[in-house]
């Protein structure tokens, strides 16, 4: 009689059986990945989440940091203090943060690459949009590979040195080695040549400033043959994205304007992701973690070169301290700027010291003039003497016009030149001077990635 | 059609077995002669049993071969009694006082501890209800060996409380147990709404046979709450009430007062220049040299009016509470039903400003049963409101228990017109303003739990039966910052004034967060139950289960908020492109689901030898399809080793002897530290210059699976001497295979992570619990009790890799989890003032390097747990104390960080006295560096945090009952005064060596509690 029961058996059963399928569920609150795109609309917001990684900010920040733009503050509670003293290691902190920033950027880029030839156009608009996207994204990804390389290569320019490694497509298991500078290099231009053959991305800015130009890519271009020492490669190409830009120097109430985002003067390409650079030197509470360095505000005339204002807050009160104030906010929230990926001012820049590079110091002293003349109330013309003045004058010039936004490490790294900081701006002479071609202009790789990737090896002195 | 004439057709045959057996009645009472109800009767060596009546009576038929009966009832000895000794006569059943006699309650049903063989130890309502602590998770500190509770807070309604049992078994996972209440599995940490006084018992479940039937989540052991329930008989109404006061107990630092500051201030200023009035002013200064003698006499006389003032910030942000609770019970019966009704009120106000819980609770639970149906109806409903301080725990000025100790000493709360002295740099009236004027934070919660559980005898051998439950919270958390306060008026916009308008004020903000738990359980089963020729006791049951989660909750901040219509929505000014108060909105759901199958079996022969078996598959929503269900199982044995004829001479000293054995698996699905959908990739959208972004979010991982728990138990029940002394020992081994960690991958994959199955962690150890009564005679009695615990955590493996660093811990083949990890401190080099550090070689460098941090400072983890309570009685008198402890681990003292450094000098902050002993000069032997150095969290700061806390205190003194007879209202009648947390005996220097975790920042310290109370019942 007792077997009788056994028809709860297959009740139980099929309570299990009915149960597997309630075990189906899925998220509500994120997108499975097989369905993150499925049409051109979905390959638009892929895109512009290429473009939202693409944030100079931590660029701005450590080169201002790392080189003689500023010093340590009595208010600074250690913020940034290992990178200013340049005691950092491979330990994760703001001096190579940029490693995960830009391989997150390219991983984002290679996800839609894999799939974006096999997502259906509705019309031609549509396919056209299609082409478009595709050829920002592989243009994006050597933008990538050039903020890479300026941070984790060795200084100057060694083609056969170790720089980062060229991966090329989304894998999450992958342990790629580092690849040479020159590889790199010829990656870089291979997909900024993308980019530049794409007809469909408009020549200037004209559009859509937070996205991708001609003028924009001739100007990383140019940065590139800069690098290289590629002289008349940087001229032409700095040439060619101050005239496909459309844009003028700015100069007097427009040029103080430019920095609150009042209008887009000088801007070839910009990130407008909310960011708030004042924070970088700044505590939210006011405190001041880095003032502007005493060699940085004794490079103006403080009278005539608006310059100074426009990037400076003197403490009225307290002797000879200032405040950095090239972010000063906009219309949008009190600390919150673009940030300028590409300014025309750094291509008369560019074109000058190329120009001065290979001889011409004419054509050098050109490009500075004009830059000056428009910054400097009552400013007179000067001519170069010789190659060493001209290069020297230029790079200075790049010091003061474009400090803070990222450049002046790089720079010195580039040309193997120390970092000389005054005696005023530091407390220690031990972190006074680092000399040039030290091991810790090639910025060391994260921890993390040594842990992970055995295949990585880490630059020498870490 | 077919199923009808089968039920009938076992009706008749049960019928049949009836006409054959003879009937016996009696009646259940306990010791005082109080009929008992509910009471389980069964007959030994066959399949009938019954439960008494309201009255205490019961009838049953039993064949006719039947001897003896068996009495079973929660609370009291299981008694077998033979049939002659039971006619028509009263049974009385002896309260449970020793360990073995017990019975487990594992959750769908309760067991005799002497047929069990897992680890599970029970705590009773004496030790659990009327204590003045809110949360029921931090009562049962110190009272089960191999819990570990540490309270995070002790702020009213403060869910921060950890939770482990037999250390932690997950690497990156959850390691808090599964908390049940009458069946229902409980959302793990809130528990504010929960009044723990309708707490009958708690069972702590411990190795892989007790928490069998949850082996799915039951890796991190099991807690299962039993309510109330009705007794039979008349109703009972009775009344607890308790008043008191909670206080801040006595920090173990001293703070400067203002002339320790400013010399502090000017020591600093001798090397690092400042505006700080104690160096500003100072005759050292070199200024000073240069002023005018008119402006030497004001600074001498700014300093020495500085010096004079001495504001006690303690006094001002810390309060003595009320504290009141009140209780009002009805209990009672008729027929085949009981019922319990219960009500209470809870009230206490934090030592901190402003901080306060009040509770209302309710609960209603519901028996009926006959000799085929049991039905049980459980329920409670409980909300808490609670205002609470900002910032709790948080290094912020707005955590008022940072701002006491931040505080300048020598700056003055109000100004001479009575307003509050806010301004740039007073920290302390600024957060005083901002905590009873400026902010609101309170939050409010509404939990209710019910099940309803069915139980059907189809034959006297076979049962089938149904429970569901369900867990449903909701939490409302509402904060505002009011508009044209100086909180207001220093916030960012849009909280704070319009940077493009000069003339604006603050105009404040509101927001309101709602989160929302929802679960239910259905559970369906069918058991077997038979005893076979006397000696072989079969117990089986199939239980199928599925167990639903949902959360979800929103949240929205509005801006422009109308000085009229403060604290509410009402108030928030709409948002535009023009005004540009734009509210912030946010939410989330999400859900998961958990299926198991399973059989769980339990056989003892001639009631010396019981085996208990269980086999379960388990599937849960949370892992990829491929991996979802699992097989788990457990095993274990007991031995009643008096049953043996070769003991039966031992009885004069040993009472009763045990030994149990266990080994199974469990699973961990409340532990996945991925949450619901970690192992799938995923994508999230957002925004990038005002355009709709897709990015990627998770990298998941399709081939994760359950992380394995295995357990190995050995155990002893013991009692000596007459049950005079009475114990258990366990000793377990506890081994987490396939943890889930994340494995860290190649940044140029785009992620820095992703979960995989890799790694071992062992816990071992062993666990005692002993209670004597050391004098029983009729006037005096007293016990004494404890348990203690020590647990070896360790990880074994962790496959790829032999350490990875987890937050400000390193996790390491070889060590504990929660291993500290920082630089070692080599002291202060007397020449140059220089901090020195070791390096990872051992050697003295004076350059900090996180590269030399290492992991040789401990856990924060106790090793050592325990708690020890005694007893004195004498007549109505008793008094009995309670103390717990924690030895052997370490934590990371942030506030010694904050304290003893020049840096937060110089903001601005006070500090501790001792940074008097600041270098100085060449010669000077100290530990507290020269303020030329950058201060850095080293391993000085970690330090050890063992403590003995005088837990509570109970004198109570209970009224005869000749004497209550007289006043013919009450039946039973107590008074009591009450002392919790009484004193801690530590040598940790901050507020309170218990947290919840492994860093000591700004916690709101546990109070001190005193109460007096009466709990009466009424005629």
């Amino acid at each position: 009689m007792k077997s009788k029961y056994l028809i709860y058996i297959p009740l139980l059963l099929l309570l299990l059986n009915s149960c597997k399928k309630q075990l189906d569920l899925a998220p509500t609150d994120s997108i499975d990945a097989t369905k993150a795109f499925q049409n051109v609309s979905d390959l638009q917001k892929g895109l512009y989440a290429v473009y939202a990684e693409n944030n100079n900010g931590n660029r701005i920040y450590i080169a201002s940091i790392l080189a003689d733009e500023t010093k340590i503050s009595n208010e600074n509670r250690g913020q940034g203090q290992f990178t200013f003293k340049w005691q950092y290691s491979g330990a994760e902190g703001e001096h190579n943060a940029a490693f995960a920033q830009y391989y997150n950027m390219i991983d984002q880029l290679h996800r839609i690459l894999a799939v974006i030839d096999d997502i259906p156009a509705k019309d031609d608009k549509e396919t056209l949009q299609k082409q478009r996207i595709k050829s920002e994204l592989i243009t994006l990804r050597g933008i990538a590979y050039y903020e890479l390389l300026i941070e984790f290569m060795p200084p100057g320019y060694d083609p056969a040195a170790l720089a980062v490694p060229i991966v090329l497509k989304s894998d999450l298991l992958a342990q790629p080695a580092r690849n040479t500078v020159g590889e790199v290099v010829t990656q870089i231009e291979s997909d900024l040549a993308v980019g530049r053959g794409e007809a469909l991305i408009p020549s200037g800015p004209s559009d859509d400033v937070v996205r991708l130009n001609q003028s924009a890519i001739a100007a990383y271009q140019a940065r590139l043959a800069l690098l290289k020492g590629d002289w008349s490669g940087a001229i032409d190409f700095a040439s060619q994205s101050i005239d496909l830009s459309g844009k003028t120097l700015a100069q007097g109430g427009d040029f103080l304007d430019y920095w609150f985002d009042n209008n887009e003067i000088e801007t070839i390409w910009k990130y407008r992701g909310n960011a708030e650079p004042q924070i970088y030197w700044t505590d939210v509470n006011g405190d001041v973690f880095f003032e502007p360095s005493d060699k940085l505000k004794n490079q103006f005339d403080r009278d005539n070169d608006i310059r100074f204002a426009a990037y400076f807050t003197i403490n009225p009160f307290v002797q000879d301290t200032a405040l950095i104030t090239k972010y000063p906010g906009s219309s949008i929230g009190p600390q919150v700027n673009d940030l300028k990926l590409v300014r025309l001012a750094e291509l008369y820049l560019i074109r000058a010291e190329a120009s001065a590079e290979a001889g011409d110091l004419s054509k050098a002293a050109a490009d500075i003039n004009l830059l000056r003349s428009k910054r400097i109330t009552g400013y007179v013309n000067v001519s170069f003497a010789s190659k060493e003045q001209a290069v020297e004058e230029i790079i200075n010039e790049r010091f003061k016009e474009l400090c803070y936004e990222g450049f002046r490490f790089f720079d010195l790294k580039r040309r193997k030149l120390p970092v000389t900081r005054f005696a005023s701006d530091v407390q220690s002479t031990t972190w006074q001077t680092l000399p040039a071609g030290d091991n810790k202009f090639a910025l060391p790789i994260p921890q993390h990635e040594m842990f992970a990737n055995k295949n990585m090896v880490q630059n020498p002195g870490y | 059609m077919r199923k009808l004439s089968l039920l009938l057709f076992c009706c008749f045959q049960f019928f049949y077995v009836i006409a054959q057996s003879k009937t016996v009645r009696g009646r259940v009472a306990d010791e005082k002669n109080n009929p008992l109800s509910g009471v389980t009767v069964s007959a030994v060596g066959a399949a009938s049993k019954t439960v008494t009546n309201v009255d205490g009576t019961f009838s049953l038929a039993v064949p006719a071969t039947v001897t003896q009966l068996e009495f079973s009832y929660i609370g009291f000895q299981t008694a077998t009694v033979s049939l002659q000794n039971i006619a028509n006569s009263t049974v009385m059943l002896a309260s449970t006082t020793t360990s073995i006699g017990e019975v487990v309650v594992t959750g769908y049903t309760t067991v005799k501890k002497s047929q069990y063989a897992g680890a599970a130890s029970k705590v009773t309502k004496d030790k659990i209800n009327y204590i003045p602590v809110a949360s029921f998770d931090q009562i049962l500190q110190g009272r089960v060996p191999g819990l570990l509770v540490t309270a995070g807070s002790g702020q009213p309604g403060d869910i921060n409380t950890r939770v482990q049992i037999r250390g932690a078994g997950s690497i990156s996972g959850g390691t808090s147990p599964l908390y049940i209440i009458d069946g229902i599995p409980l959302e793990d940490g809130n528990f504010r709404s929960l009044n723990p006084n309708d707490f009958e018992s708690v069972d702590v479940l411990r190795d892989a046979v007790a928490t069998a039937q949850y082996g799915n989540r039951g890796s991190s052991g099991v807690i299962v709450i039993t309510t109330k329930r009705g007794r039979a008989g008349k109703p009972v109404l009775s009344y607890s009430g308790q008043y008191g006061i909670t206080q801040p107990g006595k920090e173990k630092f001293d703070m400067a007062n203002s002339p320790e500051l400013l010399q502090i201030q000017e020591n600093i200023g001798k090397f690092i220049n400042n505006g700080l009035p104690g160096w500003f002013y100072s005759p050292n200064n070199p200024r000073y040299a240069t002023l005018p003698p008119d402006q030497k006499a004001f600074a001498d006389h700014v300093l020495d009016s500085l010096r004079s003032i001495n504001t006690d910030w303690k006094d001002v942000f810390m309060r003595d509470g009320n504290f009141h609770s009140h209780d009002l019970n009805l209990s009672g019966g008729a027929g085949n039903t009981r019922f319990f009704l219960g009500a209470g009120y809870y009230q206490q106000d934090g030592i901190g400003l402003r901080s306060d819980l009040k509770r209302y609770t309710f609960r209603a639970n519901i028996d009926y049963s006959d000799e085929k149906f049991s039905i049980s109806l459980s329920s409670g409903i409980g909300v808490g409101k609670s205002n609470f301080i900002e910032s709790e725990n948080g290094i912020a000025l707005a955590n008022p228990f940072a701002a006491v100790y931040l505080a300048l000493p020598y700056q003055k709360l109000y100004n001479s017109d009575g307003t509050v002295n806010v301004g740039g740099g007073h920290t302390g009236p600024n957060a005083y303003d901002r905590v009873t004027n400026g902010t609101s934070l309170n939050s409010n919660q509404v939990k209710a739990n019910g099940s309803l559980n069915l139980n059907y005898n189809i034959t006297n051998d076979i049962y089938v039966g149904g429970f569901a439950g369900l867990d449903y919270r909701q939490t409302i958390n509402e904060s505002s910052v009011y508009p044209n306060t100086y909180t207001a008026n220093t916030s960012d916009f849009p909280t704070g004034p319009d940077p493009n308008d000069p003339n604006s004020v603050g105009q404040g903000s509101y927001s309101t967060g709602l989160t929302n738990h929802f679960e239910y359980v259905l559970r369906a089963f069918a058991g077997y139950r038979k005893i076979f020729k006397e000696k072989h006791d079969l117990d089986i049951r199939a239980i199928s289960e599925y167990t639903y989660t949902h959360e979800r909750g929103f949240n929205y901040v509005g801006y422009g908020i109308d000085p009229k219509l403060t604290n509410t929505p009402a108030g928030i000014t709409p948002g535009d492109v023009t005004n540009r108060l734009i509210a912030d909105v946010g939410g989330y759901k999400t859900e998961r689901a958990l299926y198991a199958a399973m059989v769980i079996g339990k056989y003892t022969y001639d009631g010396k030898y019981t085996l208990n078996a269980s086999f379960r598959r388990d599937g849960t929503s949370q892992l990829p399809e491929d991996n979802r269900f699992q097989n788990f199982y457990a095993a274990g044995i007991t031995w009643n080793v008096l049953k043996e004829n070769f003991a039966s001479s031992w009885n004069n000293f040993i009472n009763s002897l045990a030994v149990r054995f266990s080994y199974g698996e469990s699973a961990n699905a409340d532990g996945f530290y991925f949450g619901f959908f970690g192992y799938l990739p995923t994508y999230g959208a957002g925004t990038y210059a005002g355009f709709p972004t897709t990015f990627p979010t998770n990298a998941g991982n399709t081939d994760v699976t359950w992380e394995r728990i295995k357990t190995l138990n050995l155990g002893f029940d013991f009692a000596f001497f007459k049950n005079r002394l009475n114990g258990s020992l366990d000793l377990y081994n506890k081994k987490t295979d396939d943890n889930i960690i994340t494995q860290q991958i190649s940044y140029t994959s785009g992620f820095a992570s992703i979960p995989v199955n890799a790694g071992v962690v062992r816990n071992k150890g062993v666990e005692l619990a002993l209670n004597g009564n050391i004098i029983q005679s009729k006037s005096i009695t007293w016990s004494v009790g404890g348990n203690v615990a020590y647990n070896e955590n360790k990880v074994i493996s962790l496959n790829q890799v032999s350490e990875f660093e987890q937050g400000t811990e390193l996790v390491k083949v070889g060590l504990p989890l929660g291993s500290h990890y920082a630089v070692k401190w080599g002291g202060v080099d007397a020449s140059t003032g220089s901090p020195l550090y070791y390096t990872k070689d051992g050697k003295l460098t004076s350059v900090y390097s996180d590269d030399d941090r290492v992991a040789e400072f401990g856990t924060y983890n106790a090793p050592w747990i325990g708690g020890f309570n005694t007893s004195i009685s004498w007549k109505g008198f008793s008094l009995q104390a309670f103390f717990t402890f924690q030895q052997g681990f370490k934590r990371f003292n942030n506030q010694d960080f904050f304290q003893l450094n020049h840096a937060f000098v110089l903001q601005g902050y006070n500090v501790r006295r001792d940074m008097l002993t600041m270098w100085q000069k060449p010669g000077d032997v100290t530990n507290i560096q020269s303020p030329l150095y950058q201060r850095q969290f080293v391993s000085k700061d970690i330090q050890d945090a063992s403590y003995l806390r005088f837990r509570n205190a109970v004198l109570a003194y209970d009224f005869p009952a000749n004497l209550l007879n007289k006043s013919k209202v009450l039946t039973a009648a107590r008074i009591f005064v009450q002392g919790q947390n009484l004193y801690t005996w530590t040598n940790w220097v901050g507020f309170d060596p218990e947290d919840n975790d492994n860093i000591a920042q700004y916690e709101y310290p546990t109070p001190r509690t005193f109460t007096i109370g009466v709990n009466v019942s009424f005629r």
